[in-house]
């Protein structure tokens, strides 16, 4: 049993990540608005469609549009439909130029959920007072009271992504369990040049069998992921096909392997090919992608996950998830390696 | 033969996701069955990989057996 702890250590941290990658809610926020465009001077009715919202049991609800730090519209005559829906009236402030309409930020708060933003929410556009007309609606300079935050541990609320970000804890700890189980085979590999000790070769090639299922899952979960976020299963992004090219460097690492009649000669140029592989597995999934355009967060300009995206709820079930995943993969490993040995010992002896 | 199957298998998952009622499974609920979605693959994949050493190691205990 002691010796086992590890693999009772990362099932541990597995089901960890899934239990609580899934059992934490969404942080509320604002799913869209209807009209998203209104004209300066009018007085609306905005629809509002909230997530995970408490809107009914609220008691301070304030609704504001908001064009940038100094000015401000307040929603009145709120009514409030369900926990999720609710309609407020807006008198919108003239707009004077004809050119260019303005984007508002909807802001939504309350004491339950906290404020949530939905950033260009309504676009405002041309609206002159008329001849005769007075100016009755201003800017606010701010807002009126204190914006809530929301208590208790929830995972970040983004449009688009809504609880598929709960992904991170499933998709990117494979890639970078991957990366570690690789590491460890090209390990095995140098170790097999230099001891020329067989059961290195096992563990290099169980290890990279491991590698190889992470990385297909990778591809597998990314393109789920991909199809309902970026819209398509396979987008040419660049670090997508950067990672398929890298797991058919490796497919073809297994078909090498099974080209040789001599053990000796398979295990020696295999374990040359798996140290290269590995060689140009880091520049294809962190060099290249880095220099062109990509949809992938930390690529091409884009920010990585950081920030207000990965905040601290997350990180409490990614790195964790990160650990669980690579001991999996190791022990998964470890079955194919004992597997490897077993085969070598029998078949030996009775072939022979 | 049975991979080429599989794969085919795969590509007509693919295409019965396409389906509209699909769509908006997937794209309802904040998106929570596209989590699913992964965590099944996931799960199918970890499946996979014990199943053949599974059997390619029942196909050991024969040779020995043998």
């Amino acid at each position: 049993m002691i010796k086992h702890w590890w693999k009772i250590l990362g099932a541990l941290l597995v089901l960890y990540a899934f239990v609580a990658g899934l059992l934490i809610p969404l942080k509320p926020g604002i799913l869209d608005v209807s009209p998203e465009m209104a004209k300066g001077g009018s007085k609306i009715t905005l629809d509002i469609n909230a997530y995970n919202a408490h809107l009914s049991q609220a008691k301070e609800i304030g609704i504001w549009l908001k064009m940038d730090s100094v000015h401000f519209v307040e929603g009145n005559n709120i009514r409030i439909l369900s926990d999720n829906k609710l309609k407020t009236d807006f008198q919108l402030p003239y707009w004077k130029s004809k050119e260019s309409a303005k984007e508002m930020t909807l802001i939504l708060d309350n004491e339950i959920d906290g404020y949530s933003l939905l950033p260009g929410a309504v676009q405002l556009t041309y609206g002159a007072p008329d001849t005769s007309g007075i100016s009755s609606n201003q800017w606010l300079p701010a807002i009126n009271g204190q914006l809530h935050q929301k208590e208790g541990l929830t995972f970040p609320y983004r449009n688009i992504l809504y609880e598929t970000i709960r992904n991170l804890f499933y998709h990117v700890p494979l890639w970078f369990a991957m990366l570690i189980i690789l590491f460890a085979s090209m390990i095995y590999s140098i170790l097999f040049l230099s001891k020329k000790n067989q059961k290195h070769d096992h563990a290099a090639l169980a290890l990279a069998q491991v590698g190889i299922l992470y990385g297909i899952l990778g591809l597998v979960t990314g393109a789920i992921w991909a199809r309902w976020t970026w819209g398509d299963w396979w987008s040419f992004d660049v670090k997508q096909n950067m990672s398929a090219v890298a797991m058919l460097i490796y497919l073809a690492y297994f078909v090498l392997r099974s080209s040789f009649e001599d053990y000796e000669q398979e295990a020696r140029i295999s374990a040359v090919y798996n140290i290269f592989a590995f060689a140009t597995l880091i520049p294809l999934l962190f060099v290249i992608p880095r220099l062109y355009d990509s949809l992938h967060p930390g690529n091409g300009g884009n920010p990585g996950f950081g920030g207000e995206d990965l905040d601290n709820t997350m990180r409490m079930v990614f790195y964790p998830a990160i650990i669980g995943f690579t001991l999996l993969g190791i022990w998964l490993a470890n079955l194919a390696y004992r597997y490897l040995n077993l085969k070598e010992r029998f078949l030996d002896r009775y072939d022979n | 033969m049975r991979k080429v199957k599989m794969s085919m298998g795969f590509l007509l998952m693919c295409q019965m996701l396409n389906a509209q009622e699909t769509q908006s499974l997937m794209e309802g609920s904040g998106k929570i069955y596209v989590v699913l979605a992964t965590v099944l693959a996931i799960y199918f994949g970890v499946i996979l990989f014990l199943t053949i050493i599974e059997r390619k190691l029942s196909n050991l205990e024969r040779q020995i057996k043998d």
